[in-house]
């Protein structure tokens, strides 16, 4: 299932990889989204763990520190890439709607 | 509000929104969850309140682990920042509770959700219960081999029937719990990259109809072996009752003083396997060293009944009461007879064992004559054709014999059939199986019986059996 191969990005796997651009740590995660989305995404919190851990794993993030249990993170290139590919689709998609509606508009 | 509640929870591993609400109205009842345990889920009294609750899963758990891994509890950290404070965890369920009205979920993704529920239930939901079904189909086939076998005797033992409708039961409940979760994985698989979280099923109603009818059964079984049943039976009943519940309660010790110990998940798994291989045999052998110590030192035998040696062995010296004895029939005189009588009973049938022998010390002992029948009383009369047709069929399948039983004249009787017992090699035995209205009664003579004592006995059993 794991989406994962992450070809695409849900909702909130774009927006924890949007936040990890700088380093943060894993747990403000759950207040920068929604700030950020001004409310509209929430991650839960049992869901941004697992895609932390699947993230790592795929190694589109790394560890940078380890406090105790505070542990932080960072994009590293490969995660990047996906981030841009993802931007890509995604302003592909406007540029097909806005020109469709425009067609459909004259 | 100090007060505490135990109740058995009849819930679906994978049921997580039918727990979350479960636990829902308990709190709003005024009464909180405090931890899962093998011998129910422990409750303590609050004030009630509306709060929310939610189930999640996180596959690396075990139900062995001394404490919760420093990963499971950075889990626990992310939780307790959206406001969900950890209630207990039960192997990889783990139990959260949050005060705000609307909270962010726990799980917002359905699609990872579903992961940690399918890694969780692969890793001890769906083995346990595969393992209970095979289990359970075992007993069942032996069950069934059983009816097909001897009928009558399994319808005439309440521990053979009780034994079997719980293995039944136990078997339906573990395949409809993996069919049901099965199902909805498949579903919840199908729906859950469209965003959508699918319900969980909830069988409680079933688990609970099926478990009380357990219950039930045992205790149908339970009063009939103590009301009906002799000294011994009331004392394997009573070991069996004090067994089942010390090897649950000592293995729970040993895996709960191991995790105090914090001995590691595989130290405790192993050790705790091995004390409840270990420990179920130990006990089981106590039993019936118990048993056989008890039965060699008179306990169950009766305070009247005498014995007499004979080729350095002692034999008690049964006088049972026998609805028929070799008196009734012919004259005789003889004081040295054994009269014994065993039955097994339950609901459905009755099964009456009447033997009488000569002492085995007695002159002339092979020349005195004996009487032996066993009587089936059928209770439930769609039974009868069955164990007429089964004490055919086994006479007929008799291995050291080649013989089989053909009708005979049933007036000389009084019975509504008869058949008697021809051997292929040396024609016609005095062995025969007379018919009654709710009675069969297989009866061995020593000597070939006259029209007057075929009377006699049709007289005697229909008077004298109740």
């Amino acid at each position: 299932m794991a989406r994962l191969k992450f070809k695409t990005l849900t909702e909130q796997m774009f927006y924890t990889l949007l936040c990890l651009k700088e380093e943060c740590y894993g747990m403000d995660i759950l207040d920068r989204v929604p700030e950020m989305t001004l409310g509209r995404v929430n991650i839960g919190s049992g869901t941004l763990y697992t895609l932390l851990e699947q993230f790592l794993e795929a190694e589109m993030i790394k560890e940078t520190k380890i406090e105790g249990r505070r542990r932080s993170y960072i994009l590293t290139e490969k995660g990047k890439d996906m981030l841009e590919n993802e931007c890509a689709r995604i302003q592909a998609q406007l540029v097909d709607y806005n020109r469709i509606f425009n067609k459909e508009g004259e | 509000m100090s007060g505490i509640k135990r109740r058995l929870e009849a819930v679906s591993f994978f049921d997580h929104t039918g727990i979350s609400e479960h636990l829902e109205r308990m709190a709003s009842k005024g009464w909180m969850l405090e931890k899962i345990t093998n011998l129910g889920w422990i409750y303590r009294q609050i004030e009630p309140k509306n709060i929310r609750f939610a189930v999640s899963y996180y596959p690396k758990a075990s139900e062995f682990d001394p404490e919760p891994s420093e990963s499971q509890k950075i889990f626990h950290e992310f939780c307790a920042h959206t406001g969900w404070k950890l209630v207990c965890t039960s192997a990889q369920m783990q139990i959260f509770y949050n005060e705000n009205d609307d909270p962010i979920p726990i799980e917002t993704e359905p699609e990872l959700e579903l992961q940690a529920i399918h890694a969780s239930a692969k890793k001890s939901f769906i083995p346990s219960y595969i393992l209970l079904t095979l289990v359970g189909l075992m007993n069942v086939a032996l069950w069934v081999s059983n009816l097909l076998g001897d009928p009558i005797a399994l319808f005439s033992s309440s521990s053979k029937l009780f034994t079997g409708v719980a293995y039944l039961a136990l078997m339906i409940l573990c395949i409809v719990e993996l069919i049901t979760y099965f199902k909805w994985y498949s579903e919840a698989k199908k729906v859950c990259g469209q965003g959508i979280f699918l319900k969980t099923p909830n069988t409680s109603k079933f688990q609970k109809i099926v478990l009380t009818s357990i219950l039930v059964f045992a205790f149908i079984w339970a009063f009939d072996y103590f009301v009906n049943g002799d000294l011994m039976k009331k004392w394997v009943l009573t070991l069996v009752a004090i067994y089942i519940p010390s090897l649950f309660i000592i293995v729970n010790c040993v895996k709960d003083t191991l995790k105090k110990l914090k001995a590691s998940r595989g130290m405790n798994r192993t050790l705790t396997f091995l004390t409840s291989f270990l420990v179920s045999f130990g006990l089981l052998g106590l039993i019936i060293y118990a048993t056989l110590f008890a039965s060699s030192h008179g306990v169950f035998a009766d305070k009247n009944e005498e014995t007499y040696e004979h080729n350095g062995m002692t034999w008690i010296i049964h006088q049972d009461e026998l609805p028929l004895v070799v008196e009734d029939l012919i004259d005789i005189d003889f004081d040295g007879y054994i009269k014994q009588h065993s039955s097994d009973s339950s609901l459905f049938l009755a099964q009456l064992d009447m033997k009488q022998y000569p002492r085995f010390d007695a002159e002339e002992y092979k020349d005195i004559p004996y009487l032996e029948y066993t009587i089936t009383i059928v209770r439930v009369p769609q039974l009868y054709g069955l164990c007429k047709e089964s004490i055919l069929k086994s006479h007929k399948e008799a291995v050291v014999r080649n013989r089989e039983y053909r009708i005979d004249e049933a007036e000389l009787w009084n019975a509504n059939e008869v058949y008697r017992s021809f051997d292929l090699d040396y024609g016609f035995q005095n062995q025969y199986l007379l018919c009654y209205g709710d009675m069969l009664v297989e009866m061995y003579f020593d000597w070939e019986p006259t029209s007057d004592q075929m009377k006699i006995v049709s007289e005697k059993l229909l008077n004298n059996i109740e």
